[in-house]
């Protein structure tokens, strides 16, 4: 009987979030024991006299992090247990549907999957939630000779003095427009081209082809001195027209809306063109809801690519009129000449500010990238 | 006039038009560029003045001369070593663990692995450049916990590269893993079952069955990564290192920037760009070849 509620509980998607908790949970208790049996080694050795303050020094963050560490362990774990609680209970209390078992998993290959998901999640998200508390710190506590998990005291001024150090709305907004017209633009040319490439009848088409794909393998970084030379001989050096026009077409998007685009039958093309449309409409009513997913995708990637981009903005802005606010971020170092050291809440807060936008837009967003990235993987 | 030409004649002009602005781009800001860059590494030219001086292949010859370049090429191959470990293998190898993960978790990791994406590339450097702080800084605090020596990472010789290459890895493994995770998962249950009741066990399984199938997504992964790699590793150098200490973390593509933009010698630039553009031409054209020969897209 026993064996028959396991397999129910385990039917349940939940129990698979309930092992990937628990797996997290162990990473960490392991951490924790290891920094504990650690701690009780080096206290056996510690010299009969030391004082307490003396003690601190020489075990380091071993003083404070083992804890921290074992305590959020628990807490995974006291989540995972509970969680499998509720689901042992609620499947044993369930109707009894089919009970068969989908596959048959090696338990240890099962364990170490979900070990290495939940070390790659830590890895990967540690630098981010470093960043997020390290905004909040104050001055004295940044500069802790033992970094803190948590902030013993949040100091939310840091937000309004990087407010006030540098104009982040200004950046902001200019972020926002030239993103917006790059957007538009690699969106609109990409269609354009690609259903010229894919569904035009012309002479040289593949030919012609050949030239956007060559233009995928000369990245900006080899080219960018006739283009910056180019630029500021129109006077565009600090100005919107400078950061977005040069960013206009994306050839990567062109390839990847032409496949989309060869995917759909000609019939739907021809029944469209008899019912009177034309190139434009066929596009519009015919071509752009039959391959929405990907344009959602690649209007997306294009707004993260450019909300994010550090080289050219970086080139062509120099004044904080026309700043991106990646290179804000990077130019915030500088305003603090010299003890920046003790001023990273504030750096931090900056960064945090920056990637609050994006990191929205992906929240609400995110079933669209996946799927588009997915698909544009496989072709 | 056009309502004149044949029908056919009418239609390729229209294609044509379609095609045309994306083309006209193309030739403003890609090739014509290109050609400029060609035509300038034979000068000697400090951006702003009127006059360029024609020195021929003077350029070409310094660059073989100069250790300096030297230097950075020896260290583009490392940095291509080491990425291609971090952010195209381990990926591979972790995905092959990854076969049985259930759909529910597989979203939750996906959300990690594509968080790194939506930080930019400069707010990423300084996030890291506080990680790497020798004073409350994350790394160095477990570093002297494992009982290693006090370690400034930046601005050490021996490890400036090293830490450039953990900041790209961070920022691009989850990426190409989110992508190999999809094209596992695109690749039909049935096949596998099917080769399992053929015999075919988890090794095998994997390195006949699985990894041929995942074989376009490779490609894929080694095409957006080459053609993102220079931006990836300007990026980090600009922001925290600057190509220092002692030219220990430089690159050939940081080079072209360091020689234009802070030593305005734009001709010498050119010459690297150049020098660039042909080693790219050389690897894509391998690529190219590989998947040719390699990657098989059938069976979808």
């Amino acid at each position: 009987m026993k064996d028959t509620l396991f397999l129910r509980m385990r039917q349940s998607g939940w129990f698979d979030v309930g092992l990937f908790i628990l797996s997290a949970a162990l990473v960490l208790l392991a951490i924790g024991f290891g920094g504990v049996i650690q701690y009780n080694f080096q206290m056996s050795r510690m010299p009969a006299d030391f004082n307490e303050y003396q003690i601190n020094e020489a075990l380091g963050s071993l003083a404070h992090i083992r804890n921290g560490t074992l305590l959020v362990g628990k807490t995974l774990l006291a989540v995972a247990l509970v969680g499998f609680s509720i689901l042992a209970v609620s499947s044993a209390l369930a109707p009894r549907i089919s009970l068969r078992a989908k596959k048959r998993f090696s338990v240890l290959g099962v364990v170490f999957q979900y070990l290495a998901a939940g070390t790659i999640t830590l890895v990967i998200l540690f630098p981010i939630y470093w960043m997020v508390i390290s905004s909040l710190k104050t001055s004295h506590e940044l500069l802790l000779p033992v970094p803190t998990l948590w902030p013993h005291e949040f100091q939310w001024e840091n937000f309004p003095n990087v407010l006030e150090r540098a104009p982040f709305i200004r950046y902001l907004f200019n972020t926002l427009v030239s993103t917006f017209f790059i957007m538009l633009g690699q969106v609109v040319m990409g269609v354009l081209a690609a259903y010229g490439f894919s569904k035009g009848r012309f002479v040289g088409r593949d030919t012609l082809f050949m030239l956007v794909l060559g233009a995928l393998m000369i990245p900006i970084q080899v080219t960018f001195v006739p283009i910056y030379v180019m630029v500021s001989r129109m006077g565009w050096i600090n100005s919107f027209p400078g950061l977005i026009v040069p960013n206009l077409v994306s050839a990567y998007f062109i390839f990847m809306l032409r496949q989309a685009f060869k995917a759909v039958d000609d019939s739907y093309i021809d029944a469209g063109r008899i019912d009177g449309l034309g190139r434009i409409g066929t596009i519009i009513h015919v071509l752009a809801p039959m391959c929405a997913p990907t344009l959602i995708t690649i209007s997306i990637i294009s707004f993260i690519n450019g909300w994010n981009s550090y080289f050219w903005p970086r080139m062509v802005a120099t004044k904080d009129e026309f700043r991106t606010i990646a290179v804000g971020v990077v130019r915030l170092r500088r305003t603090f000449s010299g003890v920046e050291v003790a001023n990273y809440n504030e750096i931090m807060a900056g960064a945090v500010m920056a990637i609050i936008p994006i990191v929205i837009v992906f929240l609400f967003l995110q079933k669209y990238i996946m799927t588009g990235m997915s698909k544009a993987a496989m072709k | 006039m056009i309502s004149k030409l044949s029908l056919k004649t009418r239609n390729s002009l229209k294609g044509l038009l379609l095609v045309s602005p994306a083309l006209f781009f193309f030739a403003v800001f890609v090739y014509r560029p290109l050609i400029h860059t060609a035509i300038l590494s034979f000068h000697d030219w400090n951006m702003v003045s009127p006059t360029r001086l024609f020195v021929g292949w003077d350029n070409y010859l310094e660059m073989l001369e100069n250790p300096a370049l030297g230097k950075a090429l020896q260290n583009s191959a490392l940095y291509a070593v080491w990425l291609i470990g971090i952010i195209i293998l381990l990926p591979i190898l972790t995905t092959a663990g990854m076969t049985y993960v259930h759909n529910r978790v597989r979203k939750m990791f996906r959300v990690t692995l594509f968080s790194p994406t939506v930080v930019s590339l400069g707010i990423a450097s300084v996030m890291w450049l506080w990680v790497f702080n020798p004073i409350g800084g994350l790394l160095g605090t477990i570093w002297e916990e494992l009982g290693l020596a006090p370690l400034n990472w930046l601005s050490s010789p021996k490890t400036a590269l090293v830490a450039i290459v953990i900041i790209v890895g961070w920022k691009a493994f989850g990426y190409n893993m989110l992508l190999l995770l999809a094209g596992l998962g695109g690749i039909s249950g049935e096949v596998i079952d099917a080769c399992k009741v053929d015999g075919a066990d988890g090794f095998g399984l994997w390195l006949y069955v699985i990894l041929p199938l995942l074989s376009p997504t490779i490609f894929f992964i080694l095409i957006s990564t080459l053609s993102m790699a220079t931006e990836y590793v300007f990026t980090p150098i600009h922001v925290l290192t600057g190509g220092g200490p002692v030219n220990a973390s430089t690159n050939i593509v940081f080079e072209i920037w360091r020689q234009a933009f802070r030593w305005f010698r734009v001709g010498y630039s050119s010459a690297i760009a150049i020098a660039v553009f042909l080693i790219f031409f050389v690897l894509m054209i391998f690529q190219m070849w590989l998947s040719e020969k390699v990657v098989s897209y059938d069976e979808r």
